[in-house]
């Protein structure tokens, strides 16, 4: 498995857990669902659900539309996920993977990566920070429940 | 429970009375097991008639999750054996882990292919693998899915379309709204086929090599709950054409039983409305379970999904009836709107519970109070003591420690954004595995412990799961025995 999959790189961050490496993995499956900002979560097949995100500013919050489906998913390797997030005109496709990489007594390196799949468009380009910004708070949530979870 | 001689059909009164079919084989019961062994059968050059007792197959298959154990190497049984306490013989273990090394070739026999299965979402109680981490073996064991489905589909559609088309392929005749209602036997004790109900009369078929019943169990049954199950009440969820006629059938023709009290299942909601129940998993962990008294009774997220139940058959000698029944989910606003409390294993009912939980919300399948207080009073529980118990959780979730039921603390997320929501809970039955007693061939053994000559069975009717299961092992069992059934019956002899 490639560290970084092949696509428009988005956001990247690395942090270290102190646990093993199948521990982690067990659970980054449930902190990474837990810390998705997402609602009505609808398990549509074994390996792919739909579900809302609001996302706004204020207390003004609109709803986008989330088709998720499981890829590259390896216990205890890595964790993958695309989520198709759309609203009216806008499509945007993220390719998430966690890569897992034991470094030592009782240490995991987690290796987060966001790319962005499909053709590039104008809305995209509009979007991309708010993408950036999302994928790296995203990223930061998980980790930081991950090591207080393992500390 | 004897030989009942004088109910049994013999094979001359059927031949006078009724329209007679030959065929080498009769499968009864169109599930996973069914086909199977049909599919086996059918490959060993034995003819064979499968009878449907419902308008359609699939059976518990077709409404599960289609999660497939298999195994990696012969120390699962070590694993499958710890599962079973002592109430399966290491000889059958032995079988079953055999068969499971070698459903992926089988599949991919039939034209299928599998994958490993991954959870995409984590919900509560957990699913996932492996679900025994403290017993030893299950590093030998794997949890795999058939490769397809649609959105919206049934997850045990690439299974069962894979099982289904390949019987359609073979044109293996295939009997649906034909319920089995008794075994033929001969004057050597010999079973020799089934009398069944079509179109409004009775037919016989005769099977000159054996008949298999794979027509699953009791859940549906009420008298055979309450006689055989630890606990009442016990709502079913699965296929509604579990009735237990397979068990009365290998009753009146003298078969021994065994699991007769195993079953295995999840929390449920009923409501008189549907003929099912929901069963009930959280898609996020800000909930608890308390019981009629509104105190904690378990560790919410400890229990493999199947065997979630088991927390419900608490007796407290000083207390009446089960002191944990009705219990009741405890949940707030954040896990109310993560997703729908119902829908990843439901599929007897047709309805399709809403997203966010609103509609059952107004429907009062669901109560609803602004504050804790609110919540306790519309369910009837002391509203002291339901404070005390969230606030108690609470408290844990802050610490990062259960110090009551030792909850792991990744589960512990604090019940705190109003409004606060209950929903009650009962124990779920998904499979009964009671039913006829068989050996690792599939033979169905007498009270005597003997073979009864003709007679096979497979799948839920008398289940190999004891005691606990696992994912993916009732449906290995199926496929497993459907097999071995279906293989042995082929080649016996014929008897006329």
């Amino acid at each position: 498995m490639d560290v970084v999959p092949p696509g428009r790189t988005i956001a990247q961050k690395q942090f270290v857990v102190w646990a093993d490496q199948p521990r982690v993995w067990d659970l980054l499956a449930m902190v990474t669902y837990q810390q998705l900002p997402l609602e009505q979560v609808d398990i549509v097949s074994l390996n792919r659900f739909h579900a809302v995100w609001r996302w706004g500013i204020g207390f003004i919050r609109f709803p986008f539309y989330v088709e998720g489906k499981l890829v590259d998913t390896s216990r205890p390797n890595s964790y993958g996920c695309v989520i198709l997030v759309k609203k009216g005109p806008i499509r945007v496709s993220i390719k998430v993977i966690m890569v897992l990489r034991a470094i030592g007594e009782g240490q995991t390196e987690v290796f987060c990566t966001a790319t962005e799949e499909g053709k590039r468009t104008l809305m995209g380009l509009v979007l991309r920070r708010l993408e950036r910004s999302f994928a790296l708070r995203t990223f930061d949530s998980i980790g930081a429940r991950l090591q207080r979870l393992c500390s | 429970m004897g030989n009942g001689e004088a109910s049994r059909h013999s094979e001359k009164e059927v031949i006078l009375n009724h329209k007679v079919i030959e065929t080498d084989i009769v499968v009864v019961g169109y599930g996973s097991a069914g086909a199977a062994a049909a599919i086996t059968a059918h490959d060993k050059g034995a003819r064979v008639i499968v009878l449907e007792k419902m308008p359609a197959g699939g059976g518990n298959s077709r409404l599960s999750a289609a999660m497939l154990l298999t195994a990696t190497g012969p120390e699962a049984v070590k694993h499958v054996e710890a599962l079973c306490f002592g109430k399966t013989s290491r000889e059958i273990i032995e079988a079953y882990v055999e068969g499971c090394m070698r459903i992926n070739d089988w599949i991919k026999e039939l034209g299928g292919e599998t994958v490993v299965y991954q959870n995409p979402v984590v919900t509560y109680p957990t699913s996932g693998f492996p679900c025994w981490p403290n017993v030893p073996g299950w590093e030998y064991t794997e949890l795999r899915r058939v490769v397809g489905g649609g959105v919206d589909e049934l997850p045990a559609m690439p299974l069962w379309r894979l099982l289904s088309d390949n019987v359609g392929r073979r044109g293996i005749e295939v009997m649906t709204n034909t319920p089995a209602k008794e075994l033929i036997t001969n004057e050597r004790g010999e079973i020799v086929g089934v009398v069944a109900q079509r179109e409004g009369g009775a037919i016989s078929i005769k099977a000159r090599k054996a008949v298999i019943l794979a027509c699953g169990s009791f859940e549906y049954e009420e008298a055979m709950k309450d006689a055989f199950l630890p606990l009442t009440p016990v709502y079913a969820i699965g296929n509604p054409g579990n009735t237990g006629d397979g068990l009365i059938m290998a009753q009146k023709v003298g078969a021994a039983l065994w699991h007769m009290s195993s079953f295995y299942g999840w929390f449920v909601f009923k409501t008189p409305e549907y003929k099912a129940a929901f069963t009930i998993r959280f898609h996020h962990p800000s909930f608890i379970y308390v019981d009629k008294n509104g105190r904690r009774f378990a560790n919410e997220t400890g229990s493999e999904v199947h065997e979630v139940s088991k927390v419900l058959m608490t007796f407290v000698p000083s207390r009446n009836n089960y002191p944990h029944l009705p219990a009741y989910g405890i949940f707030d606003d954040v896990t109310r709107r993560k997703g729908p409390l119902s829908g990843i294993v439901s599929g007897a009912n047709d309805y399709k519970w809403s997203l966010d939980n609103s509609k059952e919300i107004s429907k009062g399948w669901i109560s609803q109070g602004k504050t804790i207080g609110d919540l306790a009073r519309r369910i009837s529980v002391d509203e002291a003591i339901l404070s005390n118990t969230i606030a108690k959780y609470n408290g844990y979730c802050k610490v990062g420690k259960d110090a009551e039921f030792d909850r792991s603390k990744e589960t512990l997320e604090p019940i705190q954004v109003a409004p606060y929501y209950a929903i009650e809970i009962w124990p779920g039955i998904g499979t009964a595995s009671g039913g006829p007693r068989r050996d690792k061939e599939a033979r169905v053994v007498s009270n005597e412990g003997k073979p009864i000559p003709r007679l096979y069975a497979a799948g839920g009717l008398g289940s190999i799961w004891g005691f606990l299961t696992l994912s993916g092992g009732g449906l290995t069992d199926a496929i497993v025995f459907g097999r071995i059934a279906g293989r042995n019956a082929a080649v016996e002899e014929p008897w006329m």
